[in-house]
Formats: C-alpha cells, structure tokens, sequence
C-alpha cells in the first residue's frame, strides 16, 4: 500500500491544509484567523506554512489593509488535489481488507 | 511505512474536528457582519423614533427596506453558498411579517409594545439556534431578550433611547464579540 504524503502527516500542517481545504477554490483564509482554527504560535504557523509553500501546496500572499500589513494563504490547485488523496489514502488503511491484512 | 490503523483513524477524526471548527468560524464571521448591520440600523431606528414620535411608521419602513438590501448585498459578497440571496431574504421577510401579523391580531397596540416584537422574536431566535449549533448564540439571544425587557418595564419616558442601546447597541457588541472568536 501508498504511504500517505509525510509532508502532511504531520499534526500542524495537517489542521492547516484540512482548514484550507475547507475553504472554497481561490479563497483566502488570513494569518490569524488561520493561527486560531490551528491554534498554534505565530511562529510555529509560519514555518509550517513556509514548508507547504516550498511543496506548492499553499499560496501566500502579504498585502496592506490601510497601514495594517495583513498575510492570507490559499490552498493551491495542487494542495487541494494532494490533501484529497491524503485523505483516500487513509480511508483505505481503514478499510477492512487492510485491516484484516 | 504507511500510518498504523490508529493513526490513520486520529488523522481523520482531526480533520472533521478542523472543518467543524471553520464551519464555525464562517459562521460566526458571517453573523458578525449581519448582526453589525442589523444593530446600527436599529439603533439608527430607535434615535430616530425618539426623536420623531409621530412617523414611526416612516422610518421603520425605510429601516427594514435598508437593512434588506444592504444585508442582501452582504450577504451575497460574503458567501459563496448556493441559494443564499433567496434564503437570507427569507429569514428577514419572515421576521417582518410576523412583526406585522402580530401587529394587525392584537391592534390595537401602543408603540412601546410594538417595539419589543422583533427583539424578543430574535432573541428567541438565537437561543434556538445555540441549543442546537453554536453556544454563542444562547448569550447573545438571552443577554438581548433581558435588556430590551429592561428598556420595557424600566425606561418610561426615555424608552426609545434604552431600546437603542439594548436592541441596536447588542447586536453591535454582539457582532464585535463574534468577529474576534
């Protein structure tokens, strides 16, 4: 059997790219909105962000509102389409013939 | 080496726990916006009844059709959910129609009656809706129903003043506390 992706079996990244996936295609979801779904530090939340964007999982993107610096993150087409087989890799550990195995 | 079978059923449990948990969250946020509006009309609403006793008809009227299409607007450019202009509208046309069903079986009624049928509906409404999903909502419904039937029995001649701090000036507070969850 395929062993789910590591990059996010990893208890962090998983809640951020469950929380992503969430989120409609091209929705943005803010730092710190982010950072209280997770519910981590800043600093742990970005180095975990910092990797899913090294694998192109996630976008990041830093803008202003006002004078206020705001950071988003976006699920990309191939984080989405990653997390999905994640997640079927998984249901099928689960299913009985794996089980029994 | 692939997840042991405990692991891989941990994994998932997380993963409903996070979408549960954002479900929420959208919740929340989107109400936020609603309750915001809805609380500076209302507040808007009850200055103005003060002020100007004989139209209140007037300005309640020109309260709801604002509220409804700038609540509409909201709601629309804040969720991308199928079918969600229709059943906003439906909620807020169901509100004002009871509001004025209740008007018309027990008319004669004074203002000061007249000005607790929506609050009280509302708050009842957000209890309901925390005993069944988000705990906040029992809070903001019961903390509502209270100061507006304070505004009622303890505000004589300054009632329309109390009823725009306690209907108008809740749901604000309300909105503030919900955004920052």
């Amino acid at each position: 059997m395929q062993s789910p992706n590591d990059l996010i079996h990893q208890p962090v990244r998983l809640k951020i790219m469950a929380a992503l996936n969430t989120l409609g295609s091209r929705q943005w979801l803010d730092f710190v909105s982010l950072r209280s779904i997770v519910d981590t530090t800043d600093g742990n939340l970005g180095a975990h962000l910092g990797t899913l964007e090294g694998a192109n999982y996630v976008q990041i993107k830093k803008d202003f509102v006002g004078k206020k610096p705001r950071t988003r993150v976006c699920l990309t087409a191939g984080g989405r389409e990653a997390f999905g087989q994640y997640v079927a890799e998984l249901h099928a550990i689960l299913t009985p013939q794996n089980i029994d195995g | 080496m692939p997840p042991s079978r405990d692991e891989a059923a941990q994994a998932l449990r997380e993963i409903s726990n996070v979408q549960a948990r954002v479900a929420g969250f959208q919740d929340y946020r989107f109400e936020a916006q609603q309750l915001m509006l809805w609380g500076s009309l209302n507040m808007a609403g009850c200055i103005l009844s003060a002020l100007l006793q004989s139209h209140l008809l007037l300005i309640w009227g020109a309260i709801a059709l604002s509220g409804v299409v700038l609540g509409t607007r909201m709601a629309c450019r804040s969720s991308d959910a199928p079918g969600i202009a229709p059943r906003y509208l439906l909620i807020i046309l169901s509100i004002l129609l009871f509001d004025v069903i209740l008007h018309v079986l027990f008319w004669p009624i004074t203002p000061r009656q007249g000005g607790m049928i929506v609050p009280l509906f509302v708050a009842t409404l957000y209890v309901i809706r925390g005993a069944q999903s988000r705990p906040r909502y029992i809070v903001l419904g019961a903390a509502l129903a209270l100061l507006c039937c304070c505004a009622y029995w303890f505000a004589d001649t300054h009632y329309w003043w109390w009823l725009a701090f306690s209907w108008g000036g809740t749901l604000i507070v309300a909105g503030c506390w919900l955004r920052r969850c």
